[in-house]
């Protein structure tokens, strides 16, 4: 247990440290490619991966 | 040769009890069920219907069998190895009213009938370190008054402290062996164990001497192989007094790796805070209208500088009464590749029942993981059944998050907090064996009532 706890403590320690150097976090974010480059001048002519299908209903 | 047995029903320890000259059977104090031997009945029963029991013998551990006698007035287990019989609590009472026989048990019917058997279905007293006749200590032992913590007595050998585990009577039911001494059936003796695992202090008391013994708790597998013995030790069952405990040792060490990691997460996050530099890289603002055909909104480009870093991202919106889904693009302007997001923003408030009310929040925070160094530009595409929606967005690189350690913090705590249990209801084990069980206060007051 002493020793297969020591690794894992290394581990998540490891994994803590890397995490802050790099940022790293939950958060979801889709990573794409092949975005135009007319969208500065045409910002309609990409429509982001999370528009077009959510609406709220919530609130009062 | 002295027998420690647990019941087979709720596996307390049994108690020996002399009920006739020459006679024990083994009660338990728990459930009062006993223990006789098939021999020292006076009664002959006619077993019939006999199937496997759910049972197993108390002495040697083989499967029982469960018979009825008097018509299947009566059930019984009975051991089919040794000959053991086993009563529930108020199976006797009813032996006698079905037999007739007032003295059941007796060593041989032949002799003079013994007096009545004390009722089993009533538990014996539990001896006390304070009924002991004989509690004087050898010179190099001192502090048998001594009680610790859980309020068992100590005493001292050799700069061990032993704690009091059991005051028992054994009685001897079977000798195997050679001994220096006169050894006959039903010899009694009142001892005192004191514990120390793996070490155990014993004392035998008789009414001519005060015998202590010392011993050390050796592992089944040791003695097999010490003594060459064919296949495998018997499984354990239970905790021995002094059986070693396998997470004691393990512990500390446990305890060492998990302040070790710990300390380097939040030293880590520390070291980061101090040389993260916060800064805030974008801030812009954009207005959305309902009456705008294409509502999707491109920003300045700026620059991510340093290593790869995450991005905080502010929203900061004028809604009031009503909702907003922002969709999000963070397009890298030197390349074709983009990070895609969104968030769901709302906030309601209002007066109602003399209480004022609020729902959701202008406001939203979030993290953009590992982002590369590189030129931006942020993409905004906002849904909203606002008829008008005004829309800050600030951005900051290299923001470390306190709930990084803190998660971090959570999964070394629980493998230690679980050997740590792990250790508690292994000395739980060992000692609701003994005269000093570990309980809660709740269950005392369970017992109270």
């Amino acid at each position: 247990m002493s020793r297969w706890y020591r690794f894992y403590a290394l581990a998540v320690a490891a994994v803590c440290g890397w995490a802050l150097f790099t940022g790293w976090w939950l958060t979801p974010v889709e990573r794409l490619t092949g975005v135009p480059k007319s969208v500065r001048d045409n910002p309609g002519s990409y429509r982001s991966h999370y528009s077009g299908y959510h609406r709220y209903y919530g609130g009062k | 040769m002295a027998e420690s047995m647990n019941c087979p029903k709720c596996k307390a320890p049994l108690e020996s009890l002399m009920i006739v000259s020459g006679v024990v059977v083994f009660q338990c104090p728990a459930c009062s069920g006993a223990m006789y031997e098939a021999d020292d009945l006076t009664v002959a029963l006619k077993l019939v219907g006999v199937k496997p029991a759910r049972l197993d013998c108390p002495r040697c551990r083989r499967p029982m069998e469960t018979a009825t006698a008097y018509e299947g007035k009566i059930e019984l287990d009975r051991c089919p190895a040794c000959a053991a019989l086993w009563f529930d609590a108020g199976e006797i009472k009813i032996l006698r009213t079905l037999s007739g026989v007032e003295n059941i048990v007796g060593k041989n019917s032949d002799e003079e009938p013994g007096p009545v058997p004390a009722p089993v279905d009533a538990p014996a007293k539990r001896k006390t370190i304070d009924d002991e006749p004989n509690s004087k200590l050898p010179p190099e032992m001192a502090g048998a008054k001594n009680a610790d913590a859980d309020g068992a007595p100590t005493i001292t050998h050799e700069g061990r402290v032993y704690r009091h585990f059991q005051t028992s009577v054994p009685v001897t039911t079977s000798v195997l062996g050679e001994f220096p001494w006169i050894a006959a059936v039903g010899d009694t003796a009142r001892m005192r164990d004191f514990i120390a695992p793996p070490f155990l202090l014993s004392q035998e008391v008789t009414a001519k001497e005060s015998v202590w013994s010392a011993g050390e708790y050796i592992e089944p597998a040791d003695i097999w192989t010490a003594f060459a013995l064919p296949g495998e030790p018997p499984a354990k069952i239970g905790v021995g007094p002094v059986q070693p405990n396998p997470w004691t040792a393990e512990l500390p060490a446990v305890w060492r790796s998990f302040w070790f990691a710990a300390a380097a997460c939040l030293g880590a996050y520390v070291f980061f805070v101090i040389i993260s530099s916060g800064s805030k890289v974008y801030e812009g603002s954009f207005s959305v209208a309902a009456a705008d055909a294409e509502r999707s909104r491109v920003g300045d480009i700026f620059e991510v500088k340093g290593r790869t870093s995450n991005l905080e991202v502010l929203l900061d919106t004028n809604l009031d009464g009503h909702w907003a889904y922002v969709s999000m693009a963070l397009i890298d302007a030197d390349t074709d590749q983009a990070l895609d997001f969104g968030r769901e923003l709302s906030y309601y408030h209002g007066y109602e029942d003399g209480e004022s009310w609020s729902e959701g929040g202008r406001y939203e925070t979030f993290y953009v993981p590992s982002v590369p160094a590189g030129r931006y530009y942020l993409r905004v595409e906002p849904e909203t059944d606002a008829g008008q929606l005004s829309l800050r967005v600030a951005v900051k690189r290299d923001v470390p998050l306190t709930r990084l350690p803190l998660i971090a913090l959570a999964l070394l705590l629980w493998p230690a907090a679980w050997a740590g249990l792990r250790s508690g209801a292994f000395e739980n084990t060992r000692w609701m064996e003994s005269d000093h069980p570990r309980v809660s206060e709740d269950d005392e007051e369970d017992d109270d009532q």
